[in-house]
């Protein structure tokens, strides 16, 4: 597992927590192209390697409803230990620019904004990183993933260039991909580098399928009480394969 | 020392490495820009074979091939193309420039344009080389191990 980038993020991780920091890792690609995997692979090399903190069960979110518990627990350190990785799937979920002026999205402005002295590990996957600036400041390594198996990854001050030119380019036009991004600001990344995917992918699938539904069907009874329309959340629970929630809103209301 | 520190050592080492070939900005582009033809491509046609028709898969998908048709196209031989993909290259071209208005043809055509379109160009970027990113040697970048990992 050590070659140059595991490597990196090693040592980063040894010397946030020792300088009571915290480590912010941006991963993004496309759909089912290996992001959880890596950011699974990246938690466990820290833990088998680093002495790290990650459980499957208790340290991957994959709602709001996770990621606010997480925050919640991030205030007692008995129940998020130093050097505790945290894996945030689907980010754009729960961060999405577009929620901007929402309550809940200015909440969890203020909760990020506790990270970076919590001597914890935070992975952000998410399919288009330029959409998430609230975690720009915030954020260490970004990493792109290409297709299964194979990334490159942009630090310091590389890193600051990138972002830097993301925020121009998106002030002059919509961003559709990375590879507009690359192209238009000539900005390589540091190192690329290959992964394998761990051994628990039906695992984590079958958990985030198990939170994914939970969380859809509270919400989704939440609406029908609202809005009186009993039979409307039945209609569409079958198409519920996904965590887009809001389509699935939006559906709904229709 | 501080996490910037383990950062800058490796930025450092990256930029000793640079080998400044302006040629490779290009290429740089081009194998980017294949790479999300590539998973555009593999997004929507699964659905689609499975008789889903998403409409954002396809215009992503309509977006990755403009960039891609440009920069390969004109590097395509004739004879690099079967006769169902030149038809296909054809339309997508009379598509491109409006002498085919989109609402003359169904969706449903339109997706099978652009699907042999996608694959024809994703084709002869592996013929060539052009998608293995591994392989690009980029400017500032560091190389990648062979065999880590396990693998």
């Amino acid at each position: 597992m050590a070659n140059k980038f595991f490597e990196m993020i090693g040592r980063a991780f040894k010397v946030a927590m020792k300088e009571q920091e915290d480590l912010v890792i941006l991963v993004d690609g496309r759909e089912r192209t290996g992001k959880s995997a890596l950011a699974r692979a990246i938690a466990y090399y820290l833990r088998d390697s680093y002495g790290a903190r990650f459980e499957l069960e208790n340290n991957v979110y994959f709602t709001v409803a996770d990621v606010a518990i997480m925050f919640r627990r991030l205030k007692s350190q008995k129940q998020t230990p130093a050097g505790t990785v945290h894996i945030i799937d689907e980010a754009q979920n729960v961060l999405h620019h577009r929620r901007a002026m929402s309550s809940q999205n200015i909440l969890f402005d203020e909760a990020l904004k506790s990270i970076g002295a919590l001597k914890q590990v935070f992975i952000f996957c998410t399919p288009a990183f330029w959409e998430l600036d609230v975690l720009h400041r915030r954020t260490d390594i970004l990493v792109h993933v290409y297709r299964r198996g194979y990334a490159g990854a942009w630090i310091p001050p590389r890193l600051w260039a990138l972002l830097k030119a993301t925020t121009q380019l998106k002030k002059s036009g919509k961003i559709v991909s990375f590879s507009q991004i690359i192209a238009r600001s000539g900005i390589v990344p540091t190192m690329n580098f290959k992964f394998s995917a761990p051994n628990d992918e039906e695992e984590y699938r079958r958990l985030k399928n198990a939170h994914v539904r939970a969380f859809a069907g509270h919400i989704g009874e939440k609406i029908i009480k609202k809005l009186g329309i009993a039979n409307a959340f039945d209609e569409i629970s079958e198409k519920i394969d996904g965590i887009d929630l809001d389509l699935l809103l939006e559906q709904v209301v229709r | 020392m501080t996490k910037l520190d383990v950062f800058f050592e490796y930025e450092a080492q990256a930029i000793k490495k640079d080998m400044a070939r302006p040629h490779e900005a290009f290429r740089l582009y081009m194998t980017f820009s294949l790479l999300d033809l590539n998973s555009s491509l593999a997004q929507f046609r699964s659905k689609y074979i499975n008789g889903k028709f998403d409409i954002k898969l396809f215009q992503n998908l309509q977006t990755s091939i403009d960039e891609v048709f440009t920069l390969i196209e004109p590097k395509i031989k004739s004879d690099e193309l079967n006769k169902k993909e030149k038809k296909a290259f054809e339309i997508y071209k009379h598509l491109k420039s409006f002498e085919l208005k989109p609402e003359q043809i169904s969706l449903d055509v339109k997706a099978n344009v652009l699907i042999i379109v996608a694959e024809a160009l994703v084709k002869f970027a592996v013929k060539h080389g052009l998608l293995d990113i591994m392989q690009l040697e980029i400017p500032q970048t560091l190389s990648v191990e062979e065999e880590e990992n396990g693998e």
